[in-house]
């Protein structure tokens, strides 16, 4: 183990030796986060020659990720990988539908609220325009993946 | 108001900005009696109340006085070995390509830059007003000192700072620090503390998290093992995600109810936090005339000729002859004087850093609604005639069917201490009340149940929230209740 570290501190060299930055104690910190908070959730990330690789975290190595497809794993090298995403997944959905819905139920109090007498036509349109707003800022709340950094730099 | 009046709210006030006055006079002979016995001179103790609180004696808060007896009463206060003189400043050990933030030089000078090269021992930084080279020995070292909320100490070099954590090179190897959890921090410059320009330039997230604006909820709930007291409820944070609250005004009267609020959603990243939360409130005795005080615009009272009129109209104030006027107590039945009350309350949150780099923004979208109008025409006497003859009933509109809140609230870091906070809300109870029916309304039971008000069912409300201190906030806005205060206890 302690030759392994050894190896891994040399190669370690190397990467500082690049332009920033970048530190390898750093980068094992973060992949030990992304490992603790984050196994068994699918995450996507971009590998070399831009394929988007995606599927559900099962193992972080000091060299690869161990991820699983449709039950089967598959092992790719994280060394040249700075960034992965955790995608929103029906959840978020349903809390951006939850936004959208206090929107509508917003529009439809305001309405029987500030108009006298409103009638089904005024209820649906404000109802209907309080879900679509409430909707738009939930999604974009609420449905967006979160970038997780996993590079060793230590700058903004 | 009354003078009694007056001066209760003075003395409240006096009581609340004494929080953290300047120091007492008796922290200072005590600061001076404790640091004689541990072997300082003056010029020691003012090097290093200095060094590490950047004042002298005369100039620490009432807090800091506190920490500075502490220190030397459990013998953590070391001697400065000796006063620094500008050349003794500590030059930074560790520079690198491509480090990127704010340097500080021995001269006094500070820049925002990019190290684009090294070359004996002269330092190629890129700044927004050009590129200069610079010696390295003009460098201050930047070093730090962080305790997390665990209790865990981190000394060193920083390395780096993102919008989520410190790099912090220690002794024993290099260490990340989530800002999260980072419970204070001293950073020197030179090994000088830095207490003013950074932290006021630039902040990662205010001191207060808000639980609620003004009376709505937050989607984020107290953390785990934090208390709270605010002038109208107590609360603990049980986990991270789980809190409950209760309004103690109501407990001594009787009405023992508890407020959970449960975070069933959370994301976070570096740059942005999301959640949603549900909570609840249950009332065992919840006041028949509470309700009818907040719904009083509800209650319609028909008189002989059939003018209808809601019971809010018909205060002493309002009415032309007195003996008209009708109150609470007039309306309320006999035999329901108080019930079973329940709320609940979905909210959504969102924290964002603010892409100026100073502190974050964020809003909250929340509905409300409760089982006020369950059985309501129990509450009322509708049977029996009041003294003027005229007949009690609830209004059918469909305005007043189910009794519901809703809002969507703002908050704006403008410096660590200070937020901006603003709300807007559609509210088929809300009646907008002048300061001092606010104050006597409070000083009646400690809640907020008036009839009085003018109703405002669609309104909004803008103010600030100041952190006094680590545990202790204050609140101004321009709509009941006018001021809000409370406390936090982290790890009560």
């Amino acid at each position: 183990m302690n030759k392994f570290l050894f190896s891994l501190l040399l190669g370690c060299a190397v990467i500082a030796a690049q332009p920033g930055v970048n530190l390898q104690a750093v980068r094992d910190i973060r992949l030990q986060n992304l490992k603790r908070d984050y196994t068994g959730s699918t995450i996507r990330f971009i590998v070399p020659g831009s394929t988007s690789v995606m599927g559900m975290l099962k193992d972080v190595t000091d060299k690869n990720f161990i991820i699983s497809h449709n039950g089967s794993p598959a092992v790719y090298g994280h060394e040249e990988i700075d960034y992965v995403f955790i995608d929103p997944g029906f959840t978020g959905k349903l809390m951006a539908f939850g936004v959208g819905l206090i929107g509508g139920a917003a529009g439809y109090m305001g309405v029987i609220i500030a108009k006298k007498n409103a009638n089904a036509s005024w209820k649906g349109v404000t109802s209907s325009l309080g879900l679509a707003l409430g909707g738009r800022i939930g999604f974009k709340t609420f449905f967006k993946p979160i970038k997780i950094d996993i590079s060793g730099k230590t700058r903004e | 108001m009354t003078i009694a009046k007056y001066i209760t709210l003075m003395l409240f006030s006096a009581f609340l900005f004494a929080q953290d006055g300047a120091i007492l006079p008796g922290q200072k002979s005590a600061i001076q009696s404790l640091s004689t016995a541990a072997g300082f001179s003056s010029a020691d103790l003012n090097t290093y109340l200095v060094q590490n609180y950047g004042q002298t004696l005369g100039s620490l808060s009432r807090t800091q006085g506190a920490s500075v007896i502490k220190e030397f009463q459990t013998g953590s206060a070391s001697k400065p070995v000796a006063a620094k003189q500008e050349a003794d400043l500590a030059i930074a050990s560790i520079l690198e390509v491509g480090m990127k933030k704010r340097f500080h030089f021995t001269d006094g000078s500070v820049r925002d830059g990019e190290i684009v090269s090294i070359e004996n021992e002269v330092v190629a930084i890129k700044t927004g007003s050009g590129t200069f080279n610079i010696p390295a020995n003009q460098f201050l070292s930047e070093t730090a000192e962080i305790k997390n909320k665990k209790g865990e100490l981190f000394k060193g070099v920083v390395l780096g700072e993102t919008a989520e954590e410190y790099i912090i090179r220690t002794s024993y190897g290099d260490a990340v620090v989530q800002k999260k959890g980072i419970q204070s921090m001293k950073r020197y410059h030179g090994g000088i503390l830095d207490r003013q320009s950074e932290e006021r330039r630039k902040f990662y997230q205010s001191e207060a998290q808000l639980l609620s604006v003004f009376m709505d909820p937050t989607a984020f709930p107290l953390t785990g093992n934090t208390f709270y007291l605010s002038g109208l409820s107590i609360g603990y944070g049980l986990t991270d995600r789980f809190m409950i609250t209760t309004k103690f005004g109501s407990d001594f009267n009787g009405d023992l109810n508890l407020h959970p609020r449960m975070r069933f959603y959370h994301r976070k990243s570096a740059e942005k936090e999301v959640a949603a939360s549900w909570g609840l409130g249950i009332h065992r005795k919840y006041p028949s005339k509470s309700v009818i005080g907040k719904y009083s615009h509800a209650i319609n009272i028909t008189d002989s000729a059939g003018v209808i009129t809601p019971l809010n109209e018909m205060t002493k104030d309002k009415v032309a002859n007195s003996d008209d006027a009708l109150t609470v107590d007039d309306v309320v039945s006999t035999e329901n004087v108080s019930g079973l009350y329940a709320e609940a309350f979905l909210v959504f949150s969102s924290r964002r850093v603010n892409p100026t780099g100073r502190g974050k923004i964020g809003w909250t979208l929340g509905a409300k609604i409760s089982n006020a109008f369950v059985g309501r025409d129990d509450i009322i006497n509708q049977s029996k005639l009041t003294p003027g003859g005229d007949a009690i009933s609830w209004s059918e509109s469909s305005k007043y069917t189910v009794p519901f809140r809703t809002w969507l609230s703002l908050e704006y870091d403008l410096r660590k201490d200070l937020k901006f906070v603003g709300s807007a809300w559609v509210d088929n109870g809300y009646k907008t009340m002048a300061f001092g029916d606010t104050f006597d309304d409070y000083t009646d039971n400690f809640s907020l149940d008036s009839p009085g008000g003018e109703v405002s069912m669609i309104d909004f409300d803008f103010g600030i929230l100041y952190a006094v201190n680590e545990s202790f906030r204050i609140g101004l806005h321009f709509q009941q209740p006018y001021i809000d205060f409370y406390w936090e206890f982290f790890e009560f």
